[in-house]
């Protein structure tokens, strides 16, 4: 009988603890979600919920009507250009390393340290290097001759695009190198040796045997680099806070936190949650995508 | 024909070195670039752009960097609130996620494999959508207004559902016989988690503490949303300094080296943990 009681009460105990960060969710998770659903529907004035109005499918149709929010897909398109860029380039170097180098704790502890650094002093470094009068960029391809005027990296609308390329690129590569290493060093090596004999060129085993057999972790920072990049802000808002030269700097995130706190007292929350929905679907959707996709190239043998 | 295999190998080590050797620089230098330039006299970043400062050194970027300005968070202030703001949610809610993990990992209770289901369906709900009528709900109860870090604090007390699924994995390696000798001895699960537990999983609950530590302090989307003047944390400070000595790049830059120096010192000192935490979180996939 009293054995019984204390399983009871264990089981009780269970329960609490399992669930404290479920009720948090529900508490700053589920309950925004259901908020988040009222304002969409929703029209405001200034952020005051007071004052909402029933508008029914006003706020979508006005974010699908606005050309703005068109080119704000498209900039994200280019961060998830540059994430799946980073990607590649990672592969390719984390097989270098993976190539019995010396000093290869050395290699991969370089590479990660963009990923400890914030966003915020990386965006300012690169400021400086891409700064139009003084910046090191411009100086050296003057000095070396290969362009005559200095460029307008993060003014100009035909360089902005690279400029934020090579700072996306730069600082995603780190935390991808470091997980494709460990993968890589898992990967038996009587398989090499196998295919080695069967006369196959170190390239083409790299593609039968090495790139099958890490391709979970490929697709396991795929995803999260595809959701990181639709989610980007901090690096455009800090390196052209106005949203860049013809508005190349505004990512939907970029462009939702604008609709919160437009300067202008133009904020409009109704269309703010309306857009974060609209993300967020996104984001489902291009998840499930790779889902769908992912029986097609990852192995998990 | 063995000396062209020799000579086929060296060029592929050549190759392989040079490649690295590039793309550590590639990654190296803009901190290079940084570090001497937040060391020149503004004079010199006036002009062409110099590797080296020929006019000297100068902390004078770093003393700007200091300074109190009035009406402003200066950049040591900023440090402070950081971590009054971001301690508290790491510690607490790393010890909340491991007792959650605990009980999924070694107790015993109906629904335990629906409730882990829910808590980790929670990872797919996108943070965006919750964004705006978040900062709705804290603004209604007038908190944006009289103590505008609560709603970066408080959500992160209740754990988080990746933590619970990587200490969740480290708990299960602690065999159940340990468990169950703890228990004989009359110690309830809490006691339990308190003294065999979570001594046991010190290696994973540093790296997952290291690891969230870094992420807050590094966090710059929430404190910008929240902090609009008072208890702004270093990251806005930063980027309101760097804004207002706009053209002064030395002391720019010296402000950002100041703010990645906690960090980077982290990860030299305790580099073990942050890749341990960051390649168990990998493995899931």
């Amino acid at each position: 009988m009293r054995k019984k009681h204390r399983l009871r009460k264990e089981e009780v105990q269970g329960i609490v603890f399992a669930n404290i960060p479920l009720l948090g969710f529900c508490i700053f998770g589920l309950l925004p979600l259901i908020v988040s659903f009222y304002l969409s529907f929703n029209s405001f004035k200034g952020l005051r919920i007071q004052t909402a109005e029933y508008v029914g499918f006003e706020n979508f149709k006005e974010i699908f009507k606005d050309d703005l929010f068109y080119q704000s897909l498209g900039n994200t398109a280019f961060v998830l250009l540059a994430t799946v860029t980073a990607l590649v380039l990672s592969v390719i170097v984390s097989a270098l390393i993976a190539t019995n180098v010396r000093g290869a704790k050395g290699f991969k502890a370089v590479y990660f340290v963009p990923y400890v650094c914030s966003m915020v002093a990386i965006t300012f470094m690169w400021k400086w290097i891409y700064d139009y009068n003084y910046g090191m960029l411009n100086t050296t391809l003057m000095e070396w001759g290969w362009i005559k005027e200095p460029i307008d990296w993060l003014g100009s609308e035909d360089y902005y695009r690279t400029a934020m390329f090579i700072l996306l690129v730069w600082s995603s590569m780190g935390f991808n190198i470091i997980l494709l290493t460990a993968a890589l060093l898992a990967v038996p090596r009587e398989l090499h040796e196998a295919a080695e004999m069967d006369g196959a060129g170190e390239i083409r085993r790299f593609f039968k045997i090495t790139l099958p057999l890490i391709s979970p972790t490929i697709f396991y920072l795929l995803i999260i680099g595809l959701i990181g990049s639709l989610q980007e802000f901090t690096r455009f808002q800090i390196m052209t806070s106005d949203g860049g030269p013809g508005y190349q700097g505004l990512t939907v995130v970029f462009y939702l936190y604008r609709k919160l706190f437009n300067a202008s007292g133009g904020s409009d929350l109704g269309v703010a949650s309306a857009m974060g929905w609209i993300i967020a679907v996104l984001i489902s959707a291009v998840t499930l995508v790779n889902f769908k996709l992912q029986r097609k190239w990852v192995n998990y043998d | 024909m063995i000396k062209a295999r020799k000579r086929k190998e060296i060029l592929r080590k050549i190759i392989i070195y040079s490649g690295l050797i590039l793309f550590a620089l590639f990654v190296l230098v803009p901190f290079a670039i940084m570090l001497i330039s937040s060391l020149k006299h503004k004079e010199e970043t006036i002009g062409s752009f110099t590797w080296w400062p020929k006019l000297g050194m100068t902390l004078k970027g770093y003393v700007n960097a200091f300074e109190k300005v009035a009406s402003s968070t200066s950049i040591l202030e900023g440090f402070v609130n950081t971590m009054w703001i971001i301690i508290p949610p790491t510690v607490l809610g790393l010890l909340v996620s491991t007792l959650a993990a605990y009980a999924f990992a070694k107790m015993r209770f109906r629904g335990k494999n629906v409730m882990f289901g829910l808590l980790i369906a929670t990872m797919m709900v996108p943070g965006i959508v919750t964004l705006v009528p978040s900062y709705i709900i804290w603004d209604y109860l007038g908190i944006t207004m009289t103590a505008p870090y609560v709603p970066l604090m408080i959500p992160g007390m209740f754990g988080a559902a990746a933590c619970v699924f990587f200490m969740r994995q480290a708990i299960f390696s602690i065999p159940d016989s340990v468990i169950e000798a703890s228990r004989l001895d009359g110690m309830g699960p809490f006691g339990c988690f308190v003294k065999i537990v979570l001594p046991l999983v010190k290696p994973a609950l540093l790296s997952q503490g290291i690891l969230g530590f870094v992420a807050g302090y590094n966090d710059y989307f929430g404190p910008l949303i929240y902090l609009k003047s008072d208890y702004q944390t270093l990251q806005i400070a930063v980027s309101v300094f760097s804004d207002r000595y706009s053209g002064d790049w030395p002391s720019i830059l010296a402000a950002n080296v100041v703010a990645i120096i906690p960090t980077v010192m982290i990860y030299v000192f305790v580099q073990k943990y942050f890749i341990e935490g960051i390649t168990a979180g990998g493995e899931k996939g």
